[in-house]
């Protein structure tokens, strides 16, 4: 509802509380002139700019909460635990809102009635909120010396979890955890490596926090939840191959979207406001903005949760999360200088598009990959699928913007023991390598195809 | 140009990928050259690797951090991983504050040593560069060149450019003899301006041994390096100077040159620590690939051949029963190599063909069934000369050298090159015999390399290849049979 419907649905005395706080000099007892008279007030920007002030500072956080909301409509106890926030008397408080001219009382039945900001009131008020936060937050022109921008990093050590437990023997622990031997593995092969020295307390951050670093737990979780990986009974990890190819039919990007999407769910629990401090992040920092002073403007939507203080929430589980997504990138000049956040490009398309509008980085081309002459397979164009493939006779050597693997005696061994099809395997090199195998490496190939094994052509191990 | 960049400070260049038509980069003032340098050169990829060294002396010529960080985020194909930015900044910031090296003012007034380029030698392109880039640079550094490249010219023209009192540090007998051949051939220095091993110097050129000058008489006393330490020299050139262990560089170090100049063909050391004495010496100012050199004619084309030769019979069971060290040595020796040799022989008729090997007895055996010349740690070093005359002339078409001549001889006129053993998948030997083929002589050129089957070298061999394979050669495998049919062509 408008404001406009909200007055003419208003009582004459609300319209005279409403009037009077505006401080309107109009006949008090015509229903019309009351209704005319406010909104021709409360559209003329700089006395709406004026009341905007006002409220903002006698309601504070709860007027900004009020106008961020997804809905406007809100049932009696919400609203009394919104205003609560001023830190007035409850009844009170209502009532002193109610005369203001930005909340009105609906009858939806003779017994139920629900407050409501008219609709049009509320963009206003979040516009208000935009341009003072605007004015609060600070900004910088040119670009910070050193920048931590992970990109897609977070996706492709997905791909390669999803590898490992693919191509090795994972076992659990009791409690269903993988063993640390592997997570070290892991952390080398990962392009992104985190910590693996865990604090004691940990929960809240999703199904795996407390056996994992919050970034491979992350990823694991996702795989769990999208049933991509299966604990199995006899403790040891695989992969669901159908659920698998599902999920890597879809383009890089919705992939990444999916596993922010994840994020966002998850830990929402311990962050009640998270969908709400990024749509401010998101609204804000389209430049490189002063980390501080963003989280500033955040702050009173960010709670402690257990052992973890408001500030740890925002730089632990906030914005350190967004950067391993790739939603949003730090900068700094000198390590113990200023933090400066930005959201990055990719950030703003996973956040503001549908999955299927979501365009890929890389236009598909059929050549993907380089076999070099040192036994090395460099991937220009990553692909997991064909990466998967890859991997049956080579093993990943390093991952980052390109991905490296590395044809190994003992991982031709390891494939064809598994029965693999190794010329299927050369084919796929073949077909999408850039350029001709190098005659060396070709020659081992057929060598190694001709003999069904390779002792006898044991290439450096 | 698209630039993929990796954590562990690993270039990635491709040339060939670039799917979107990026901006032109040339027009920037910092090249990929300037931090970084190549490691690995493939046909369609180029890897370079961060290099702290170029870095610092970017800082030093005036750059910073944050232009090369600019640089590399427009080239990047991905966002620039941190550690790659850390180690930019770390080292730029070291090389700000380090004592600021020599300058340019001090190059352009020379010294006063009567010495210069006769009129009718001239230096190729490259050559050149090489040298504006020493004089032009800090007062130390080494200069990267395939052998065959002409590393000893280079040499002699910032000498002859400088003009000051100089010091040469070769590593064995036979290079001093080269280089005062070279000195005689392309300067105008006569033989009276040089010390060739003197005790105490004191004409305008010395040129000596790493050895002789480190040696100790009777009673522990260095006393030739301390008479060379009273001697000022304006520029110390160190020959090969990868080939330097790092405990001789420390001592000869010390000596009071005002330059240093270090000439080297490979970056590679086995022992891993050739960023050791490259960083004692001082950066690499000017590098050279061999593959850019084939590519523009200075140097042969090269067609590398690993023959496969069965090792059976006797000398089998022997292998299968021998430690380890023994099956080194027996698939080494094996006896079908010779007729291996032989038959290349044979093919490559009049040829100027060097047969090399890291045992002796097996290549005195072969001296006997070619009536061919050997050289080895036995033979005098007058006797050395006259053969290199000898072969270098024509006059001999197969010359056997074991390891004594893996290092600093000139025999420019050797098409075809044998290795019948190696020292244990040593890449820099590799890289060292087949540049005594990779010669300016126009022709193409061969190199075989033979290795026993089903043996322990087959592994070796890899190694010791993936250095030329990094440079962008290529080996082609031959099994034994293919080389007597002769079911192969070298003609393509």
């Amino acid at each position: 509802m408008r404001l406009s419907e909200c007055l003419n649905h208003a009582s004459i005395s609300t319209l005279q509380a409403i009037a009077r706080s505006l401080q309107l000099s109009c006949t008090m007892y015509s229903k019309l002139d009351l209704v005319q008279s406010i909104l021709e007030s409360l559209r003329n920007p700089l006395c709406l700019a004026e009341q905007f002030d006002r409220w903002h500072e006698e309601w504070g956080v709860s007027l900004r909460r009020i106008a961020l909301h997804r809905r406007n409509t809100f049932a009696k106890e919400e609203m009394e635990y919104l205003l609560a926030f001023a830190g007035d008397d409850t009844s009170h408080c209502l009532k002193r809102a109610l005369s203001q001219g930005w909340l009105f009382l609906q009858n939806d039945s003779p017994r139920r009635h629900s407050y409501i900001v008219p609709k049009d009131m509320q963009i206003a008020l979040r516009e208000h909120f935009h341009r003072h936060w605007r004015g609060e937050i600070q900004v910088r022109g040119d670009d910070p010396l050193v920048q931590v921008d992970e990109g897609m990093a977070a996706l492709n050590d997905l791909h390669t979890l999803l590898q490992y437990v693919q191509q090795r023997d994972v076992r659990l622990t009791a409690s269903g955890a993988m063993y640390k031997r592997h997570v070290l593995q892991l952390m080398e092969l990962f392009e992104v490596e985190e910590p693996t020295e865990l604090p004691q307390w940990r929960f809240g951050y999703g199904r795996r926090t407390y056996d994992y670093p919050d970034r491979l737990a992350l990823l694991y979780d996702f795989a769990y939840d999208e049933g991509m990986v299966v604990e199995r009974q006899d403790e040891r990890l695989t992969v669901d191959p159908a659920r698998l190819s599902d999920f890597l039919s879809l383009g890089r990007k919705a992939q990444l979207r999916r596993l922010l999407q994840f994020y966002m769910r998850t830990y929402r629990r311990p962050i009640p406001r998270l969908y709400d401090i990024i749509a401010t992040i998101l609204l804000l920092a389209d430049d490189w903005t002063s980390s501080a002073s963003l989280y500033a403007v955040c702050a009173p939507q960010v709670k402690a949760f257990y052992y973890d203080e408001p500030k740890d929430v925002w730089d632990k589980r906030i914005v350190k999360m967004l950067i391993h997504l790739g939603v949003a990138r730090l900068g700094y000049d000198d390590e113990s200088g200023e933090r400066w956040f930005q959201i990055t490009k990719l950030g703003q398309e996973l956040l503001t598009q549908d999955e299927a509008d979501l365009p890929d980085e890389l236009t598909y081309q059929q050549a993907a990959l380089v076999v070099q002459p040192n036994f090395e397979i460099v991937v220009m164009l990553p692909d997991a699928r064909m990466e998967a493939q890859i991997a049956e006779f080579a093993e990943l050597k390093s991952s980052g913007a390109l991905r490296v693997y590395r044809i190994l005696d003992r991982t031709v061994e390891r494939g064809l023991s598994l029965g693999r099809d190794f010329e299927a395997w050369r084919a796929l090199l073949a077909t999408r390598g850039m350029a001709p195998i190098p005659a060396n490496v070709d020659r081992m190939l057929a060598e190694w195809g001709g003999r069904g094994g390779i002792h006898a052509a044991g290439i450096g191990s | 140009m698209v630039v993929y960049p990796q954590a562990d400070g690993r270039l990635y260049v491709s040339r060939s990928a670039d799917p979107a038509g990026r901006l032109e980069v040339d027009v920037l003032p910092i090249a990929m050259d300037d931090f970084a340098q190549p490691i690995q050169v493939f046909d369609d990829v180029t890897v370079y690797q961060l290099s702290p060294l170029r870095l610092r002396e970017l800082a030093r010529s005036g750059r910073s951090a944050v232009e090369v960080l600019r640089y590399l985020r427009q080239i990047a194909q991905a966002p620039v991983p941190i550690q790659v930015q850390r180690t930019i900044i770390a080292e730029m910031a070291a090389g700000s504050v380090a004592a600021p090296a020599l300058t340019a003012a001090m190059t352009a007034s020379p010294g006063d040593v009567a010495i210069a380029l006769r009129q009718d030698k001239q230096l190729r392109a490259y050559q050149q560069r090489a040298v504006e880039a020493f004089c032009s640079g800090p007062a130390n550094g080494v200069i990267a060149m395939p052998c065959g490249a002409g590393k000893t010219v280079v040499g002699t023209a910032i000498l002859a450019a400088l003009r000051m009192p100089a010091l040469i540090l070769a590593p064995n007998e036979a290079a001093c003899a080269q280089w005062k051949q070279h000195l005689l051939a392309w300067t105008t220095l006569s033989e009276r301006d040089l010390d060739v091993h003197a005790d105490e110097p004191n004409k305008p050129v010395a040129i000596a041994t790493y050895a002789r000058l480190v040696a100790r008489d009777r009673r522990g006393q260095m006393r030739r390096l301390d008479s060379y330490r009273q001697r000022s020299f304006g520029l110390v050139i160190y020959d090969e100077v990868h080939a330097l262990p790092a405990r001789w560089f420390r001592l000869t170090a010390e000596l009071a040159g005002t330059r240093k100049l270090g000439l080297s063909a490979t970056l590679v050391r086995e022992d891993g620590r050739a960023g050791d004495v490259l960083s004692l010496v001082g950066p690499v100012v000017f590098q050279m690939q061999a593959r850019d050199l084939t590519e523009a004619g200075h140097l042969a084309p090269v067609r590398c051949f690993e023959v496969r030769v069965p090792l059976a019979g006797r000398e089998r069971q022997d292998y299968e029963r021998g430690s380890a060290a023994d099956k080194h040595r027996i698939a080494a020796q094996n006896a079908c190599k010779l007729e291996a040799v032989e038959q290349i022989c044979a093919r490559h008729r009049g040829e100027r063909t060097l047969v090399m090997g890291y045992y002796t007895s097996p290549l005195h055996d072969l001296a006997k069934r070619l009536c061919a010349p050997i050289i080895d740690g036995r033979t005098p070093a007058a006797e050395r000369l006259r053969l290199y005359g000898e072969f270098r002339a024509g006059r001999m078409p197969v010359l056997i050298v074991s390891r004594v001549a893996n290092v600093a001889i000139d025999l420019p006129a050797a098409t075809v090159a044998v290795q019948i053993s190696g020292l244990f998948g040593s890449r820099q030997e590799e890289a060292q015999r087949l540049g005594r083929i990779l010669r300016p002589n126009g022709k193409r050129a061969v190199f075989y390399s033979l290795v026993s089957d089903d043996t322990v070298e087959v592994k070796r061999a890899f190694h010791r290849q993936s250095y030329l394979v990094e440079q962008g050669y290529s080996y082609e495998i031959l099994a034994i049979d293919e080389l007597y049919k002769g079911g192969w062509s070298l003609c393509d």
